[in-house]
């Protein structure tokens, strides 16, 4: 169950479709950057390492 | 659980009792091509004797290439199969080339006059297949509730869009089951499995305008309790057609709308109106319908601009109420006219057609790069006018936008669905379509 700003988020993604693509075209600079295409394993190992390494305050990163 | 494209191939294989039979029939779609053509390869190199047939669409517009391409593979069922099996069937009990006969194309010479079934009403009934029931448990065990029971309606299409395969394999002229007849089929189907939600198979069922809508009057006196949902063109419809579609019991459809540019639809000789279909679309979702409509990006001409207004399409299609919407990555299906016309690059980036989850083993990407026209699905269009950064990010966007809008109607079915906004009220695009088309 997520916690209630986690569903605004969502919310707020559900309601504006750029967003989620501008979300998207991040990953995929990232990874036009590193010469890869990631899997979808890989694209989750990439975001829980993201997570360990952001800041207190630092952005969360969700990539579905 | 398969890891690779060989691990599938290998258990095909399994199921199979190579010694037992001295025929082999392959239905072959493009997108399981290279699984089905190597065991083809891998039966023939057991059972050197034996016939090797392939049939199904994928064969159909590429039959020579196949044979040029696949040694192994001794004829190429073209078209329809029905009549086609049949006089194989008789002319190998009978001792005699079971392969020449008409609707084979064979390395001796074409005989590819495709056997059209005219009277669909004659076609025997699926469900006395066993194995029928067994796929829809199987789907059902993945999609436990909605699933619609599959039963064909209608083959061909008069259209000549000119990235799809479906006139090339059934042809320009559109023949459908009678009313009665699918009426009977779904009372079978329902005593047997009590499912009353159908899908009408067909590329598309509302053309012709004056036989669909005769199908759909005859629907409505015979049948009461079915629903069924079916692709459609929304355009050659009109407003008034919806309550005798929803009177026969459709209550889903599902809409081609391919891009939000007119010129991209003009293009692709698809003879749309944007505008019209829009118009439709809202029309249908305000009267109850459950709508899904689908887009394409990568056509070869395609800016980014162009496919950023596809995108918002989609994402406003959800937003006015759609039940789902999907964004695809062109896939250039062999032998489809696109193909001819333009480069297709193979980089990793490829459409869902190809998405299994299985990774190519050695052998399958052998061929791939051997013969690219006959796996031209594993790749996409050369776009010179936009990064591939963008196509793939706008890919990948659109499935999760529609993921979390099914996410949330599941979280608060009574705030999701239609947020009662016309189409233009959340971005520029819909509106911007009606306006643009308006104009032209």
């Amino acid at each position: 169950m997520a916690s209630e700003n986690i569903d605004k988020m969502m919310l707020a993604l559900q309601e504006n479709g750029v967003l989620v693509a501008e979300l998207q075209l991040v990953f995929s600079k990232i990874e036009a950057a590193a010469g890869v295409d990631l899997t979808k394993e890989e694209k989750r190992e990439f975001v829980a390492e993201l997570a360990k390494i952001a800041s207190k305050e630092g952005p969360l990163i969700i990539w579905l | 659980v398969f890891q690779t494209s060989d691990d599938l191939v290998e258990a095909l294989l399994g199921a199979i009792e190579i010694d037992c039979y001295d025929l082999f029939g392959f239905s072959i779609v493009c997108n399981s091509a290279h699984i089905s053509l190597d065991v083809a390869r891998r039966v023939k190199a057991q059972s050197t004797n034996a016939v090797i047939l392939a049939g199904g669409p994928y064969g159909t517009k590429i039959s020579s290439e196949v044979l040029c391409a696949f040694p192994f593979i001794d004829g190429v069922a073209v078209g329809e199969g029905e009549k086609t099996i049949q006089a194989i069937l008789s002319a190998h009990e009978e001792g005699t080339r079971c392969l020449r006969v008409p609707g084979v194309v064979t390395r001796e010479g074409n005989n590819c006059a495709t056997q059209i079934i005219n009277d669909m009403d004659c076609l025997p009934f699926i469900g006395n297949n066993e194995s029928y029931y067994e796929a829809l448990d199987a789907v059902r065990e993945i999609v436990p509730e909605g699933a619609a029971t599959p039963l064909e309606a209608t083959r061909g299409c008069p259209l000549k869009c000119s990235f799809c395969s479906t006139r090339q394999v059934w042809g320009a002229s559109v023949r459908r089951k009678s009313a009665r007849k699918l009426v009977d089929e779904m009372d079978r189907i329902s005593a047997r499995n009590g499912q009353t939600f159908f899908s009408l198979i067909g590329d598309n069922v509302g053309v012709p305008r004056a036989p669909f809508i005769r199908f759909c009057n005859e629907m409505a006196q015979l049948n009461e309790r079915y629903t069924w949902g079916c692709s459609l063109k929304l355009d050659k419809l009109e407003k008034s057609h919806i309550p005798i579609m929803y009177e026969a019991g459709c209550r889903a459809i599902f809409v081609g709308l391919e891009s939000a540019s007119q010129a991209t639809l003009d293009q692709v000789n698809k003879t749309a109106s944007i505008r019209k279909e829009l118009e439709m679309v809202q029309a249908c979702i305000d009267f109850g319908m459950h709508v899904e409509t689908s887009f394409i990006i990568g056509f070869p001409w395609e800016t980014e601009e162009d496919i950023w207004d596809t995108y918002r399409l989609h994402c406003e299609m959800l937003q006015a109420g759609a039940f789902r919407s999907q964004v695809s990555l062109l896939s250039p299906i062999p032998g489809t006219q696109i193909v001819s016309d333009s480069k297709i690059i193979f980089d990793g980036l490829q459409s869902y057609l190809t998405d299994d989850g299985l990774r190519l083993s050695q052998g399958h990407l052998d061929w791939i790069e051997e013969f690219p026209d006959l796996f031209s699905h594993f790749g996409h269009y050369e776009t010179p006018n936009m990064s591939r950064i963008t196509l793939k990010a706008l890919r990948d966007a659109s499935s999760q936008f529609a993921s979390i809008h099914a996410t949330q109607r599941k979280k608060n079915p009574e705030n999701s669905g239609n947020h009662g906004r016309a189409l233009g009220a959340t971005y520029p695009y819909g509106r911007k379509a009606l306006e643009t088309s308006a104009q032209g």
